[in-house]
């Protein structure tokens, strides 16, 4: 069914009448044009200066033929992270803020100054007894114990569930010992992080952001870790930290 | 002239004329290289700037400035640069070509996915897709001899015109493509299109000789 020039359009197909997307962790894309205001053109241009990381497009086929999605939460809150910053920085400048180079470190005293940060697990952590967890070299260099961007991440984002849901303060620090060699090797916002039970004792999961975990049911999710935000916290703040130091 | 080299910076960095031919490493070239020649890359290429009026075969991704290629290129991965400037043959293995601008008088093939604030194109586009802020593709041209020329390459081969799968920018422009999907904000359908669907949000307009199946959006016909 051709149209010709001049003749009304003849079919005209209503966002309802669109495909609901598979899954409501996402957002189609052209929904998030919708929200957000932005082109095309910013986003592609976004992508291209890696301010969007590639494995947040997800190709999904649907009755038009293929549609792409992106994470929900975490890409609205990163366009408007960028839309916020971009007036101020430069592409690069902003591009070099979401991917923290490997060598950053970040001291705890800086955590302590963050919004949202669990001030007693992070003295519990300075103060506690380094010595089983850090035989590799990691506590060779200890002025003061300085955390790798996704260590940071992880202990920012459990803080919030430290108190509740059974989480005592001291169970709590073990476990970020114990999940801190996990959390080092955090590969960005395609890996989500879950807090789950076994009987008494308390796990941390990393998985695929794209396949949340299944578990037996000895096993007991608590919590899913808010880390996407607890980055975006970090990130916001670390220009001014860098800046400083 | 040939050149084969194995490892090293120092060689590359004296290495500007790439004339007559042979085969050479990749890595990083100080200076902007000229290939007049028959040459082969062995591995991936970074350089200042390159440009080609030869033949040059490059097995692995290419990353430059500038790429200006008025001979035959052909990368078996990626191709990433500040401006791309086609009057010959680009054929790119990888799956994506990546550029703050594009401009083709020649023809540019990818498996993947073209992405450029600014596509201007008067040859031919062959891609799964192609996206960014300023997209215009006219491979179409109201002259007898170019319409001849395009019943002889149909009747030679089955792809007429420029034949993308998604085509999607803020501002598009065609002429003489065939394209599965455009979606855009204001999109300008000139002579001897095929789409079958657009999406647009703004201005739309499309010329009578275009055949569009189906359009969605709140648009505005013009």
């Amino acid at each position: 069914m051709a149209i010709s020039n001049g003749e009304p359009a003849v079919e005209f197909v209503t966002e309802d009448s669109a495909s609901p997307p598979p899954d409501p962790t996402l957002i189609s894309k052209k929904e998030l044009l919708a929200q957000t205001g932005i082109s095309y053109g910013q986003l592609y241009r976004w992508k291209r200066d890696g301010l969007l990381p590639e494995e947040w497009f997800i190709k999904r086929s649907s009755f038009t033929g293929q549609e792409t999605f992106l994470p929900r939460e975490q890409v609205l809150s990163r366009v408007k992270t960028i839309l916020d910053l971009k007036d101020s920085h430069s592409l690069e400048q902003l591009a070099a803020l979401f991917k923290p180079s490997e060598e950053v470190r970040y001291p705890i005293d800086y955590l302590l100054s963050l919004p949202g940060a669990n001030k007693a697990l992070l003295a519990g952590l300075e103060a506690g007894p380094n010595d089983d967890g850090g035989q590799e070299g990691e506590s060779g260099q200890r002025p003061g114990l300085a955390l790798s961007f996704g260590e940071a991440v992880f202990v920012l984002a459990l803080g919030g569930h430290v108190g509740r849901e059974g989480l005592e303060l001291a169970t709590a620090v073990d476990l970020t010992r114990a999940a801190l060699p996990a959390a080092r090797l955090w590969g960005g916002e395609s890996m989500g992080c879950a807090l789950i039970a076994a009987g008494d004792a308390h796990h941390i999961i990393y998985y695929q952001a794209t396949t949340p975990p299944l578990l037996d049911s000895g096993a007991r999710l608590i919590a899913m870790l808010d880390l996407p935000r607890a980055a975006e916290t970090i990130r916001m703040n670390s220009s001014e930290f860098a800046e400083r130091g | 002239m040939s050149a084969t080299n194995n490892n090293g910076n120092t060689y590359n960095a004296l290495v500007n004329n790439l004339d007559g031919v042979g085969t050479i490493a990749g890595g990083y070239f100080a200076n902007p290289v000229k290939v007049q020649g028959v040459y082969t890359i062995t591995s991936a290429v970074e350089c200042a700037g390159m440009s080609v009026s030869g033949v040059v075969t490059c097995e692995g991704d290419l990353t430059s400035q500038l790429f200006k290629c008025s001979g035959v290129t052909t990368i078996n991965g990626n191709l990433k640069a500040t401006d791309i400037n086609v009057s010959g043959v680009v054929s790119v293995g990888g799956n994506k070509i990546e550029a703050d601008s594009i401009h083709c008088d020649g023809v540019l093939r990818v498996k993947g996915q073209v992405s450029a604030d600014k596509v201007d194109a008067e040859g031919f586009i062959h891609a799964e897709e192609i996206v960014g802020d300023t997209i215009t593709i006219q491979s179409y041209r109201k002259s007898f001899f170019f319409e001849l020329f395009m019943k002889i390459r149909e009747a030679f081969t089955n792809s007429d015109f420029s034949e993308v799968a998604l085509i999607e920018a803020t501002t598009v422009s065609l002429r003489g493509v065939n394209a599965h999907q455009v979606n855009g904000h204001n999109i300008n359908i000139g002579p001897k299109c095929k789409i079958d669907a657009i999406d647009c949000d703004g201005t739309l307009s499309i010329d009578p000789t275009s055949e569009v199946s189906q359009i969605t959006g709140s648009y505005k016909r013009i």
